[in-house]
């Protein structure tokens, strides 16, 4: 059992940076990330947790024991680091059974551990060398076996994949998730990739400014996301974000979206004859059609599997749309593109919170007036 | 004329209608006249460099009683060499014993300087010091006094404290001269070692201190190596201040035997102090022989990224 809570964490460094009030649960075996942009207190966090950053008020929970002021060494907490941190004067075997070696274990009960570990990340024959004289994979795997050979309480990871090339970063992702599995050692994972973020996280938390903005599993940042932040930042290509006017017409809701008209069915005004919004649509959802939003096609970009295709409206705004069949415009065409209704999402252009989705029960406009 | 077709090298130009090779062969000799030249710099400077060794070497093995009876001709290895000056200082002087006793005074103020100047130099770069501006400023000034300014004043002090002509009365000032310049210049490079490490240290069980004592020391190895190099030749061949607070013969460092060996009757015996030397530079010789590697990485303050 390790479960780790953090409660009302503070943590402020001046000038609105820091960590602000973060509460977190990461349930005993879970994969948890903690996804933002840099300088949003993902790292911060990660290394309060770890004992390397102290807590200006708040308590770090693990086993249901406070841990907030304990030194780094008697957390019984595993970290790897972006640049791997292997101590460039010690052999791999000696770097993997460091932290054995601290706590006075038999040198062959330490071999033993280190040869097993090694082993299952498959870097047996490198134990005798330097890590000045492997490679960046070599590196990161045997960062992970120095975390691994502990059997730690919790492992944390910062960006611990940023610094390999896209085919090893793939592949690596891979062998974390199963390893993790494997191991079944809650993990709190950092990163500013939210395809790391989707493909490792059992639950993810995404952090802006220092403060938590939403939490929960991958898939429902991506499909029902808190605010406009989260809307834009999960998904990539970026979801598509216009300003646009809710109408009451003849007892009829209509959308306003640059210069297009959208019936919406299930919306009611209420009172109210007009109401701005934030509308948001995912490229996926956006279709070419006879009557919608008028564009102009600037650029595609073809990934082989779909294709990206770059419009800009007469009033100068972005819009991005994917599809999975070739492009049937070309360069400079203007085109009428319609979103999907009903997955379409509308945010307050205030506070930039989700006010309505289709089907969804965060539909809040009635609560508006 | 279409001007795309002109190359223009020095005053040389090119067209097009000219034969390409012609206009290849050209770069090619700019390229080896440009090395012939870099050639001839650097070996004048070399010889710059190398010759006063060779005098050095020459001389020692050279039998002339003064410098007023050289000739060019001495310059060159002739008929006349001999080991006699070598002779008479290893077996009709305490050679030895002026070795001993600087090896004694070099080693220990080495190994205190530096000892102490890893510690500063690790707490002026990792450690909340107050006023740590003013001391980095502070160490920096004191680096740029000259050594011999310090004899008069400390000659006063250990007077006083009786530590005149004593071993100990040397050790301080000569580790303390290390500790100046050797944590600056540990300060230095620790800065560029990543605190990754010694975090990771504190991952995997150590406590803050040991992880600094236990992970940056071996890292920062080469500056290490370099400033003992450094600290150990100072006291080695210092004459200013060991010449004036050593009195007992049996306390001779080689810099006072040197002086003393050299005074002949009327003049100065330098084929004796040129042998002298030779004998005083083989321990440095051999020194940086062996920690080359380092002294190459120390000099560059190059760090692990």
């Amino acid at each position: 059992m390790s479960k780790l809570v953090l409660q009302n964490v503070n943590r402020d460094f001046g000038g609105h940076k820091g960590v602000f009030d973060v509460n977190l649960e990461v349930d005993d075996g879970e994969f948890f990330v903690i996804l933002g942009p840099s300088g949003c207190g993902k790292t911060t966090t990660l290394r309060m947790i770890a004992g390397l950053e102290s807590v200006d008020s708040g308590h770090i929970f693990l086993n249901e024991r406070e841990i907030t002021d304990f030194p780094p060494r008697l957390r019984n907490i595993a970290m790897v680091f972006q640049n791997y941190a292997l101590y460039p004067f010690m052999t791999v075997r000696d770097n993997i059974q460091f932290p054995l070696k601290i706590t006075k274990m038999s040198k062959k009960d330490r071999d033993a551990k280190t040869e097993e570990v090694a082993k299952l990340l498959g870097i047996s024959d490198l134990l005798d060398r330097k890590p000045g004289e492997i490679s960046g994979g070599q590196r990161q795997r045997v960062a992970l076996g120095r975390a691994l050979v502990r059997e730690p309480a919790l492992f944390l990871m910062d960006e611990p994949l940023s610094n390999l090339d896209a085919k090893l970063r793939t592949q690596m992702r891979v062998e974390l998730k199963r390893l993790q599995k494997e191991f079944n050692t809650t993990t709190v994972y950092v990163t500013h990739d939210q395809v790391e973020a989707t493909t490792l996280a059992d639950r993810a938390c995404l952090m802006n400014g220092g403060v938590v903005v939403q939490i929960g599993p991958p898939l429902d940042l991506y499909n029902l996301p808190e605010n406009t932040f989260v809307a834009t930042f999960v998904g990539d290509p970026p979801m598509n974000m216009l300003n646009g006017k809710l109408i009451s017409r003849n007892g009829e809701v209509i959308l306003q979206v640059s210069g297009a008209s959208f019936p919406m069915a299930d919306i009611d005004l209420g009172d109210s004859q007009e109401i701005e919004v934030k509308v948001g649509f995912r490229p996926e959802d956006l279709s070419l059609g006879q009557s919608g939003i008028e564009a102009r096609l600037v650029v595609t970009q073809n990934i082989g599997k779909s294709i990206y295709e770059y419009f800009k409206t007469p009033d100068g705004l972005d819009l991005i749309r994917q599809d999975v069949v070739g492009s049937q415009l070309s360069l400079g065409q203007s085109s009428r593109l319609v979103p999907d209704l009903s997955k379409l999402m509308l945010f307050d252009p205030d506070t930039g919170k989700l006010i309505y989705k289709p089907g969804s029960r965060k539909n809040r406009i009635g609560a508006l007036q | 004329m279409e001007n795309s077709n002109i190359v223009k090298s020095g005053k040389k130009t090119f067209t097009e209608e000219q034969d390409i090779f012609r206009m290849n062969t050209h770069f090619k000799r700019l390229r080896l006249l440009k090395r012939i030249i870099s050639h001839i710099v650097l070996i004048v400077f070399a010889l710059f460099a190398i010759f006063p060794i060779y005098y050095v070497v020459i001389t020692s093995l050279n039998s002339i009683g003064s410098l007023a009876n050289a000739t060019l001709a001495d310059l060159l290895p002739s008929a006349r060499l001999s080991l006699a000056n070598y002779y008479s200082i290893l077996f009709h002087h305490p050679f030895l014993l002026w070795m001993k006793n600087t090896l004694i005074l070099t080693a220990s103020s080495t190994v205190i300087g530096v000892a102490l100047s890893i510690s500063s130099g690790l707490a002026l770069s990792r450690f909340r010091i107050p006023a740590k501006r003013a001391l980095l400023y502070m160490l920096l000034i004191l680096s740029l006094f000259p050594f011999t300014m310090m004899v008069i004043p400390f000659y006063f002090m250990f007077s006083e404290f009786h530590l005149l002509d004593t071993y100990i009365g040397l050790i301080i000032p000569y580790s303390a001269g290390a500790v100046i310049y050797s944590s600056y210049l540990i300060k230095n490079y620790v800065d560029n070692i990543p605190k990754d490490y010694e975090e990771a240290a504190q991952m995997d069980g150590l406590s803050r201190n040991s992880a600094l004592f236990r992970i940056l020391i071996p890292m920062a190895r080469p500056v290490i190596v370099f400033a003992a190099v450094i600290a150990f030749m100072g006291p080695y061949t210092d004459y200013a201040l060991a010449g004036q607070f050593i009195t007992s013969k049996g306390l001779y460092t080689l810099a006072i035997g040197m002086y003393y060996v050299s005074q002949g009757t009327i003049v100065i015996n330098y084929g004796t102090y040129a042998a002298f030397s030779v004998l005083m530079g083989i321990p440095i010789f051999i020194l940086f022989f062996v920690f080359q590697k380092y002294l190459v990485s120390g000099f560059s303050l190059s760090t692990y990224k």
